[in-house]
């Protein structure tokens, strides 16, 4: 899995501290999510979404993602 | 944050009440009752003093506890559990066999060991790896 929170968070000028008092979290928690470590739960990634004024789809990319777009094009042809 | 010192404190303040009956009515009760009595009571003067300390802003509020944190620790908690569970099934059948004949003390002992122990690897591991998963 590969986020774009950080690109997301910098772009609004947050610090990972302010994101995780935002979102109810640790820090730490924080950075597991922008290195793509940390699976979270659909409330988390809502309300990181939410955060960051984008959608969980906009933040979190999942490696079959691009596979899957291919074969609905498919599909859809 | 306020609400995890508030039941610290509510914690503690019960196990002294606890300990305090159990204090009272001791002389009904088997010997080792006043050693369980005194525990519980210095345990929550404990709880209540830090959460008091805490209140006041004397010492640090305890860490946010996110979903991360929670997760983490429930499969902590499961997979020491079940390593210590299977322990103890190896003593059993190693003490029906009769090829270790244990006292109760020695495998309450190697419980405690296996569990704290088994709980501690577990913890520190999880928390580098950032997620329970095994990916």
């Amino acid at each position: 899995m590969i986020t774009r929170i950080r690109e997301y968070r910098t772009r609004l000028s947050l610090t990972q501290d302010e994101l995780a008092k935002i979102v109810g979290v640790r820090r730490e928690t924080i950075v597991f999510l922008e290195q793509g470590k940390y699976n979270p739960s659909l409330k988390l990634a809502h309300d990181v979404a939410k955060a960051l004024h984008a959608t969980i789809d906009e933040l979190f990319i999942f490696d079959d993602d691009e596979e899957g777009h291919e074969r609905r094009e498919v599909l859809v042809d | 944050m306020r609400m995890i010192v508030r039941n610290n404190v509510l914690a503690g303040g019960i196990s002294i009440i606890l300990g305090m009956i159990l204090l009272l009515f001791h002389e009904w009760m088997p010997a080792g009752i006043v050693v369980i009595s005194a525990i519980a009571i210095a345990a929550g003067a404990l709880f209540v003093i830090i959460g008091w300390l805490q209140s006041r802003g004397t010492i640090g509020m305890p860490d946010t506890l996110d979903e991360r944190v929670l997760k983490i620790r429930a499969h902590t908690f499961m997979k020491a559990y079940l390593f210590s569970f299977t322990v103890l099934c190896v003593l059993g059948i190693v003490n029906f066999s009769g090829l270790l004949v244990m006292s109760s003390r020695s495998v309450i002992e190697i419980l405690f060991l296996t569990m704290g122990l088994s709980a501690f690897v577990l913890s520190w591991y999880y928390n580098r790896q950032g997620d329970v998963s095994e990916e």
